[in-house]
């Protein structure tokens, strides 16, 4: 049998590894939660943020128009395409 | 490009405002961004979907077996093809309708989540729909007839806008324009198309009847199905077990 540490019997966070059987790893949950992003998407939050110089933004999709974050991704994703074709 | 303002927020797309690059010449247009498929409810879709061909976004009809199957089995991707045939439906059918000279907006690119179209409206804020609007008198009449004729001119060109109704008129500049089109079913191939051309004309004659225009629904639309709608009804194979006598709610 495995030794065990007494502590982990005492403290109520912590998790066996007999609990976890089963579970999905953290990483593949993360994987399979998060959106995907586009570029667009990236590089306006790099403008907004400031971490792109004014002449590099020029050529960034950044509408005028203010939304919500999860809007605004939503118009980044589907409208970038076509302001990259001009 | 650039996005100026939300025209408009439905429960199946958003439509805004968009300031087209210079070097296109177009000024402002409109880009309906669909909802993505998850957010959408497909509950009513196979009604109009039936007999439709699957597109691409290409507009190309699908003849992948593997992709039909997964649309079949309604498997993700199945879906997403699904989706994109939606809205390549529209853009067709603008394309369609809008060469034929009918009163839509000129369709100008469409991508697997959105369409471009011609903008109505100013700057500030996009045409409104009949229903927003307190109708001139003397204009009720000759909107009426220019929307019936675009209704034959939609009949003969093998389309049935199948939600017609104040809400998906725009009036802009004394002109009715019909807006809406996802849903537009093809009478060859839909058992439902007369029963939505009726309804069709039904929702536009009670709101013309506010105005002081007297119309049979039922009887125009049995002349204009007697002028312009097929002579026998092609049923798909995998569509045959969906005729049941449907009937659209009013």
């Amino acid at each position: 049998m495995p030794a065990r540490n007494l502590q982990h019997f005492l403290d109520d966070d912590y998790e066996f590894e007999t609990e976890r059987r089963g579970r999905r790893p953290q990483s593949d949950l993360w994987r399979r939660s998060s959106p995907r992003r586009s570029d667009h998407a990236m590089l306006d939050e790099m403008v907004r943020y400031g971490a792109v110089s004014a002449e590099a933004a020029e050529g960034i999709f950044t509408p005028t128009f203010t939304s919500s974050r999860h809007e605004r991704e939503w118009i980044l994703n589907y409208l970038g395409p076509f302001y990259d074709r001009k | 490009m650039d996005v100026l303002h939300k025209v408009k927020g439905g429960k199946e797309a958003n439509v805004y405002c968009c300031q087209a690059h210079p070097g296109t010449g177009l000024g402002l247009v409109a880009a309906k961004v669909y909802r993505p498929r998850m957010f959408r409810n497909l509950r009513n879709d196979a009604l109009y979907r039936q007999g439709r061909a699957i597109l691409d976004d290409a507009g190309k009809v699908v003849r992948d077996g593997r992709l039909l199957h997964a649309i079949a089995t309604g498997t993700r991707r199945g879906k997403d093809a699904q989706h994109t045939a939606w809205l390549e439906h529209e853009y067709q059918t603008m394309a369609i309708l809008h060469a034929a000279g009918a009163d839509v907006p000129q369709p100008l690119a469409s991508s697997a989540n959105t369409v471009l179209m011609e903008y109505l409206g100013d700057a500030q804020s996009g045409a409104p729909t009949l229903n927003q609007v307190t109708l001139p008198a003397e204009e009720a009449q000759p909107l009426f007839d220019r929307l019936l004729w675009n209704v034959e001119l939609m009949l003969a060109r093998g389309r049935i806008h199948g939600d017609l109704s104040a809400y998906n008129v725009l009036y802009w500049q004394g002109r009715g324009v019909i807006i809406d089109l996802p849903q537009a079913v093809d009478p060859a191939v839909n058992r439902a198309g007369r029963a939505l051309l009726r309804r069709d004309l039904q929702r536009l004659c009670e709101y013309f009847a506010r105005h002081g225009i007297e119309c049979d629904a039922a009887a125009l639309a049995d002349d204009l199905w007697a002028r312009h709608g097929p002579d026998e009804i092609e049923m798909l194979p995998e569509f045959v077990e969906q005729e049941d006598g449907w009937q659209p709610e009013d």
